[in-house]
């Protein structure tokens, strides 16, 4: 064997652990879940039929699809504003405090990304109570008759978009700081020695050189909201009331575990795929035309 | 960001009568430790703190080994086909837990892991972003470290464990505090596969508390909260630097 030869070899043999395991449970997944979707399949029955289109057809059929769709597209939209925009505004905020305070926000804006979701969720479940909650409780000093926020089809959604803000926006927060830190104070100078307005090193300094840090925090806050978003409706409101906050990530869950219909949660499941594979490539084509990679 | 947790331990240390009060009150007005023993005998907390120890430990262990030896071949070997073996783990990141979650529970139920540790851990012990992070890490050593070592003789095993692994402790240390925090933070992949009360983690096993017979048990539930919740702090207020830094290197590299 020659010396190259060998070294092609040693190189798969160090690679072959973490490719075969990841052909196992991410590639052949996606495999198998595209097959399912095609049958029809209860999770116990000995024997599987196959459907044809007939699981995609009744999703696009389905109510609760669409409510989840738009309720999704909701929080998307929601994410976008506030933990991706305002966490920029206030990093550029808080920069300008002293080192002292900067480390206090950190440490606290920070601390829900540490603790679990599902057990924050306990306490937030605690929270919306209409009665005795926190939150009604406070409404009522200042005179607000609050709502039954997860009995509320109005509400509920919204509950769960607050306690997914509360958890990520740290996170996002903590990125842009140091994003922020990382851009050569230099620059600035320069420019201000040109006579810029703070608007203008606003807009020609700070938001071209983070451009990759806001792409990394677009991508996780839209790669991770289903993932997010099933924890705060699986423990608040299990979608209801009536579908009213289900959500892509929740619908999966609840076709495949709850009415276990596998090959209806699977097709469920492809379909949002796609739909993410999609949206990532459209982040990424927009990202490169506009992206200036100043280092 | 953190009344929720102030709000938490208050509940955990009031008398079921001013839970119920209804009227805004922080600190209790007869502190009880009832909440927390209530929880220590209703669920077994200690045995789903040793599951949900364990499983993060292994898994994060697991996924730092598995990390490391792909990262390391994509990093300094030269062999066609390598940014194709890059991408393949890279890729893994763009795709939605709910994806790949029904396969993976059907393939882990036919296998008779349920309710097992392996059934817990095995399905995760690789991790795209890990791979991800740490070629980015390699890749920025001196290649004279390496070079030094293929002159020494060292195997190429050798170089990975006595150069290229102590001269990135601290970055490898970083990425094993957010393994592990996401790992005993887990909630999804515990819930399907365990329905064994022993064998849960503690967020799975912590809901017992809601919707008990006769309503959810605010009281204990909180008390069980705050004490799954308390490790997690004290280490992160510890550890703060590192964490933070861990999660922050994920956003200077795109």
């Amino acid at each position: 064997m020659t010396r190259r030869r060998r070294e092609y070899l040693t190189a798969y043999l160090y690679l072959a652990p973490g490719l075969a395991l990841t052909a196992v449970f991410v590639y052949w997944p996606l495999v198998a879940s595209t097959t399912l979707s095609f049958y029809d399949w209860n999770l116990v029955s000995p024997t599987w039929s196959a459907v044809g289109w007939q699981n995609y057809r009744e999703l696009v059929g389905n109510r609760a699809f669409w409510l989840a769709l738009v309720n999704t597209g909701k929080a998307a939209v929601a994410f976008t504003v506030l933990t991706v925009v305002v966490p920029l505004l206030l990093a550029v905020a808080v920069l300008r405090v002293s080192d002292r305070w900067r480390d206090i926000y950190r440490v606290l804006l920070f601390s829900p990304t540490v603790i679990s979701m599902a057990i924050a969720c306990a306490v937030w479940l605690w929270m919306f109570h209409p009665l005795y909650g926190v939150i009604n409780s406070l409404l009522r000093l200042v005179g607000i008759h609050g709502p039954a926020w997860l009995s509320s089809g109005d509400w509920a959604i919204w509950a769960i978009i607050i306690v997914t803000v509360w958890k990520t926006f740290g996170f996002n927060f903590v990125l842009y700081v140091a994003g922020l830190l990382a851009i050569p104070a230099e620059m600035y100078e320069a420019a201000r020695v040109d006579g810029a307005s703070e608007r203008q090193l606003f807009r020609h300094i700070t938001i071209p050189l983070l451009a990759p840090t806001t792409l990394f925090v677009l991508l996780t806050t839209f790669i991770l909201s289903p993932q997010n978003l099933f924890v705060p409706t699986q423990i608040l409101t299990q979608g209801g009331p009536n579908e009213a906050s289900n959500n892509l990530g929740y619908l999966v869950y609840q076709l495949g575990f709850e009415y276990f219909r596998v090959g209806y949660a699977s097709a469920a499941a492809t379909l949002i795929f796609l739909l993410f594979l999609g949206l990532t490539a459209l982040q990424f084509y927009f990202a490169e035309s506009r992206i200036h990679y100043g280092r | 960001m953190v009344s929720p947790m102030l709000w938490m331990f208050s509940t955990a240390l009031k008398p079921p009568g001013e839970i119920f009060a209804g009227t805004f009150r922080l600190w209790p007005e007869h502190p009880t430790a009832q909440n927390f023993v209530v929880a220590m005998t209703q669920v077994p907390m200690l045995r789903l703190f040793w599951n949900s120890l364990l499983v993060a430990l292994v898994v994060t262990l697991a996924q730092a080994f598995t990390s490391a030896l792909a990262a390391y071949a994509c990093a300094i070997f030269r062999f066609p086909g390598r940014s194709l073996c890059f991408g393949f783990f890279v890729a893994t990141m763009m795709v939605p837990f709910q994806v790949t979650m029904i396969p993976n529970y059907l393939l882990i139920a036919r296998l008779d892991m349920l309710n097992t540790y392996a059934g817990l851990i095995v399905p995760q012990v690789v991790t795209g972003y890990g791979v991800f992070m740490l070629r980015q890490t390699f890749k920025n050593l001196p290649g004279s470290l390496v070079e030094a070592g293929i002159l020494d003789g060292a195997t190429s095993w050798q170089i990975l464990w006595r150069i290229v692994v102590p001269a990135t402790r601290t970055a490898l240390a970083a990425l094993c505090v957010l393994f592990f925090i996401n790992t005993w933070n887990q909630y999804l992949w515990p819930l399907l596969v365990t329905t064994d009360k022993m064998m849960k983690t503690l967020p799975v096993g912590m809901q017992e508390f809601v919707s008990l017979e006769g309503g959810t048990n605010w009281g204990p539930l909180m008390a069980a909260a705050s004490m799954a919740i308390v490790p997690a702090l004290i280490a992160y207020v510890i550890a703060q630097r590192y964490v933070l830094e861990s999660f922050v290197t994920a956003g200077l590299k795109e």
